[in-house]
């Protein structure tokens, strides 16, 4: 089982749901790709990506040597998530900050209790998950507040270089708002990371 | 309807896996295999420099959910591919095809419709082939692989200046300033995949 690759985990879940709920969580979907409706992820800013993939009999891959056809009768939702952190501290996250939006996409799911309460909510989590066969990250030293964070300093400090041809004044003026700007943001990456459950 | 999220692609697969009638099944060896790739620093993915995360995972079977669902069985277990990366499908295809054949070829010799990995066109086609699309796609970023890694190691060795940095006069610090200045736009870009993202061993 390869979930944890340093500070990332790797979540599947994969739930099945009546066919003809698809269209209808396909347009929820279109809604949050509107940006203004994914803040409370990015101020959680603990997940690197995530996807959700609806899947379809008519839309499995097929090839010549297969004898056999699909013909499951249900759709299935595929959630996959790379995230920083536990198990336990994701889904309580999930439960606590985002549960109207999580109740809207898995409310269609077979059997989904919703998110709160959070024993039954983690119960199914936990019963339609799938472990990782493999796990790749690029930088699995590094959680989602690192990598900002070094981007933040870095952009600062082409800023800062930019003046060195000013006057010995004008340069520092910009190093203290250089300094300003990275003070909190120049903690070091790297590493494994804590155990993870 | 959304493989993308800017300059982001992601990718969805699922390849069946190959059932036949032999001692050991291609279930069985494709999950030694994949326990066996190697996943850090010069393995499959990091050689692209272009993904920033990937995951295999084997689906049997769905899960049944208790009454009143139905239980259901799939016709093939399959292999569920999604990777994270820069750019577009077609350039991947190409990376894979250049420095990853036979780790690629490792893995997706146990699933049907496998036809090698030798060109960019074979690896793109099958690619293709298996893809199903992302409904809904969410990176929490805006900056590409290389721009991320070399970020990362710079981070230390601009805390490293500030430190060296305290109590010097304006002209000492500029030197400080342009002396890093220059040697981190000389540094290459740290290769994918490691737990300290560095760039030092190639000064």
């Amino acid at each position: 089982m390869s979930n944890i690759r340093g500070k990332a985990y790797a979540m599947n879940v994969i739930t099945p749901m009546k066919r003809w709920k698809t269209p209808i969580l396909k347009a929820a979907f279109k809604l949050f790709t509107a940006k203004f409706t994914q803040w409370e992820l990015r101020k959680l800013s603990f997940i690197h990506f995530a996807r959700w993939t609806t899947i379809s009999a008519d839309k499995m891959p097929r090839f010549d040597a297969m004898t056999k056809r699909e013909s499951f009768g249900y759709d299935y939702l595929l959630f996959e998530s790379n995230f920083n952190g536990s198990w336990n501290e994701y889904v309580d996250a999930f439960h606590s900050v985002l549960s109207f939006k999580l109740n809207l996409v898995w409310m269609w799911s077979e059997n989904y209790p919703g998110s709160i309460p959070l024993v039954p909510f983690k119960t199914y989590i936990e019963h339609n998950q799938l472990h990782n066969d493999y796990y790749y990250m690029a930088y699995p030293g590094s959680t989602v507040t690192d990598v900002k964070n070094a981007v933040d300093v870095h952009r600062a400090f082409k800023s800062l270089a930019r003046t060195l041809d000013s006057s010995d004044e004008a340069f520092a003026a910009a190093y203290r708002d250089f300094l300003h700007q990275v003070q909190n943001k120049l903690g070091s990456n790297g590493g494994p990371g804590p155990q993870m459950s | 309807m959304s493989n993308r999220y800017d300059s982001f692609y992601g990718y969805t697969g699922l390849f069946p896996i190959i059932d036949d009638l032999q001692a050991e099944s291609h279930l069985d060896i494709l999950r030694e295999v994949l326990m066996s790739l190697p996943d850090g620093r010069g393995s499959l993915f990091s050689r692209t420099g272009l993904v920033h995360g990937a995951r295999l995972f084997i689906i049997d079977d769905p899960v049944y959910n208790g009454r009143p669902s139905r239980e259901e069985h799939f016709a093939y277990a399959y292999l569920a591919l999604s990777i994270t990366f820069d750019g577009e499908l077609e350039a991947l295809a190409e990376r894979i095809a250049a420095v990853g054949a036979e780790a690629f070829t490792s893995v997706f010799s146990h699933c049907y419709g496998f036809g090698g990995a030798s060109s960019a066109g074979a690896v793109l086609s099958y690619l293709k082939a298996c893809q199903i699309e992302t409904t809904f796609l969410y990176v929490d970023s805006d900056v590409d692989l290389p721009g991320t890694l070399s970020a990362l190691a710079a981070q230390r060795r601009i805390a490293d200046m500030i430190e060296r940095a305290q109590g010097c006069g304006p002209a000492e610090r500029k030197a400080l300033v342009r002396d890093l200045a220059e040697r981190l736009q000389l540094s290459p870009a740290p290769e994918p995949g490691d737990f300290v993202t560095s760039n030092d061993r190639d000064l």
